[in-house]
């Protein structure tokens, strides 16, 4: 057989992606293991299979609190994120405006800028005003880093329909809000939904804005980042962080099938 | 200025985008029921002036009346018009029967009197049965159907289709442009056409205004558009011309006489221009009008002599071109294929004559652009 190198199967190209894919997620399937380990070391051998660390996180006060605090935070994030990405993804498909690309550009900086700058010139803002920090700026700062990916869901979704369908609604007799209720929405739903999923997991798993910008009350990467000074306490964060892990999984498969559905082939996946 | 007699009346509209003027003072006057037709050549300002009947886009100067009352301040949602589009833009997310009742919100219907209108629509676009599908399972001609009934269930004053026929294959196209006809004249409402094909225009109008590059040309019937063309742009957009320069030699009552240099001396209806003698001008003659023959006609007058140069069988006509000693084009000649044994020896025969009928001459004022005969 002559193959060319365009179909030739490659062994080194198999065994890099094998390492490769072990490297992302070895290191992720340890914090299941080490939840279900009977021992306060994360470290080999192991000991017996026990369930007690999930026992005692239901138990565990303020980490409750400190997951409500994210919750709260990662639902109305998702929200507003989604709600301003909608009008800004409608103005960017739809409206011939002055200095749209730079708009865009602006709206879509957070997305490269990096956390740690956001979170501290937020701080000095907010400080130099006077504002209390508090779960409000928290979610504050998070809205402003979701707005540029609820776009991206959203983009897709608004170019995907023609300019006319919502002529044919106003010729109809419908005004400007019959049309994005009739028609507009509908037409865009999966991609909110998939906007809302995907503002809420981001928000729910930040850091660095949550860590300058929360006050008394942590949302749960910080109360985490916290209980990792007690050893005994680490069992308990492997628990907690196993569940959420398996619910973010099942949040961003749902948020692309989501996304996804109805969409010509081409534009699957391309946010 | 009043124009009580025309229910759509288009008053100097110009219509800017940026540096280009799509549309350049335009006045059309549209009467009540009126089948009519905005052709013209893709780019010419037909859609644009479409939809400024609709609303989408803003006069930049002149003023849109319909039925009496100035259009500038209304909105779309607000104007007693209703569009056909281009690419039908039916509701991808809602089936038949919701899409044709999409525009009823604001009549509050009782249920059953709408589901019974609904139901009327779908009878006359032949489609009853299919109201629970959706955009996607039907074919062109039905979304096209479809979208016809959306916009008719409003009973509009005034129906504007933006080439709907366009996406369609030929013989759906030539069905739907009589279906289309038919049902213009049983619901009597203003339809306003908007196509580039001329044949589809010819067929369907009662009026056609022919327009090129942002500027009205001539509005007319289908009949006097073909036969009496008044500039040389409509008579060579329009079918097929074949024009010849020449220069007027005497004008009397009913003829103009001039002087076609190799054709020699023609005479032709000089229609309502005035022509003064001396004055070049340009005659123009259908190529089915043209008779194509193997032997010196009997009358000398009308005729020319010439070589055939290529001929194209097309079934039930066939075209011919003939080289005439002194033009740099050949002259176009179609003739109906009644016999098979006429094609073969026309075929065959280098010298042939060319002759017409006065009444095939039109006579038309030399423009400076003559080359895009």
């Amino acid at each position: 057989m002559n193959f060319s190198y365009i179909n030739r199967p490659n062994r080194p190209l198999h065994v890099y992606a094998i390492v490769y894919l072990a490297f992302l997620y070895v290191p992720v399937l340890f914090l299941p293991l080490f939840s279900f380990n009977n021992s306060i070391f994360i470290a080999f051998p192991l000991k017996e299979f026990t369930t007690k660390w999930y026992v005692a996180m239901f138990n565990n006060e303020p980490m409750i609190a400190a997951l409500a605090n994210s919750i709260k935070v990662g639902v109305v994030t998702s929200i507003v994120a989604t709600l301003l990405g909608v009008f800004a993804a409608k103005a960017v498909t739809r409206y011939r405006m002055p200095g749209k690309v730079p708009v865009i550009g602006f709206i879509m900086l957070p997305l490269v800028i990096p956390g740690i700058i956001f979170g501290v010139s937020l701080l000095i803002l907010l400080s130099q005003m006077g504002v209390r920090l508090s779960l409000y700026t928290v979610t504050m700062g998070h809205i402003i880093v979701c707005v540029p990916f609820s776009m991206a869901a959203l983009i897709p979704r608004f170019e995907g329909f023609d300019a006319s369908i919502e002529e044919a609604s106003a010729d109809l007799g419908e005004n400007m809000w019959w049309t994005f209720w009739r028609v507009t929405l509908p037409m865009v739903f999966p991609g909110i939904i998939a906007s809302f999923l995907l503002c809420f997991t981001i928000s729910f798993d930040e850091f660095i804005i949550a860590f300058f910008l929360s006050g008394t009350d942590p949302t749960l990467p910080i109360y985490m980042w916290g209980q990792l000074r007690f050893p005994d306490k680490l069992p308990g964060v492997l628990s907690l962080g196993s569940i959420i892990l398996m619910i973010s999984f099942i949040v961003v498969f749902v948020a692309h099938w989501i996304r996804t559905r109805g969409m010509p082939l081409q534009r699957a996946g391309g946010v | 200025m009043s124009f009580e007699s025309s229910f759509i009346s288009i008053q100097n509209v110009c219509k800017k985008f940026g540096p280009v003027t799509a549309v350049d003072n335009v006045s059309l006057e549209i009467d009540s029921g009126e089948f009519f037709s905005l052709l013209g050549p893709s780019g010419c300002g037909k859609t644009t002036l479409l939809r400024m009947l609709a609303g989408f886009e803003t006069p930049t100067s002149g003023e849109i009346i319909i039925d009496g009352q100035p259009m500038s301040a209304v909105p779309p949602h607000q104007r007693p018009v209703n569009m056909v589009f281009q690419n039908y833009a039916i509701f991808p997310h809602l089936n038949i029967r919701d899409n044709i009742a999409y525009g009823m919100r604001k009549a509050k219907l009782p249920r059953y009197e709408l589901d019974d209108k609904v139901d009327e629509m779908l009878e006359m676009i032949k489609l009853s049965g299919y109201g629970k599908r959706r955009a996607h399972e039907l074919s062109g001609g039905e979304r096209q159907r479809v979208a016809l009934a959306r916009a008719l269930i409003k009973r509009p004053k005034v129906l504007l289709l933006d080439e709907p026929l366009g996406a369609l294959d030929k013989q759906l196209r030539e069905q739907m442009q009589i279906e289309l006809r038919a049902l213009q004249r049983s619901v009597g409402i203003t339809f306003v056409f908007v196509t580039h094909d001329q044949e589809e225009a010819l067929t369907m109008s009662d009026r056609i205004a022919v327009m090129s590059k942002g500027k009205k040309l001539q509005v007319d019937s289908p009949t006097t558009l073909y036969e009496k063309p008044d500039d040389q742009q409509v008579a060579a957009f329009i079918g097929t011309m074949n024009f010849f320069e020449a220069s007027v030699v005497s004008i009397d009552d009913d003829y103009v006489t001039v002087d076609a240099g190799p054709l020699g001396i023609v005479k032709g209806k000089g229609q309502s221009k005035s022509f003064s003698v001396g004055e070049p001008a340009v005659i123009a003659i259908r190529p089915e009008k043209i008779s194509l023959n193997g032997i010196v006609p009997k009358s000398v007058g009308n005729s020319v002599q010439g070589k055939l140069n290529s001929s194209a069988y097309l079934g039930e006509r066939s075209h011919f071109y003939v080289i005439v000693k002194g033009l740099d084009q050949p002259i176009a000649v179609s003739s109906q294929n009644t016999s098979a044994a006429n094609i073969e020896t026309c075929d065959q025969k280098e010298q042939v004559w060319l002759s017409w009928p006065d009444s095939a001459v039109v006579l038309l004022k030399q423009e400076l652009n003559h080359s895009q005969a």
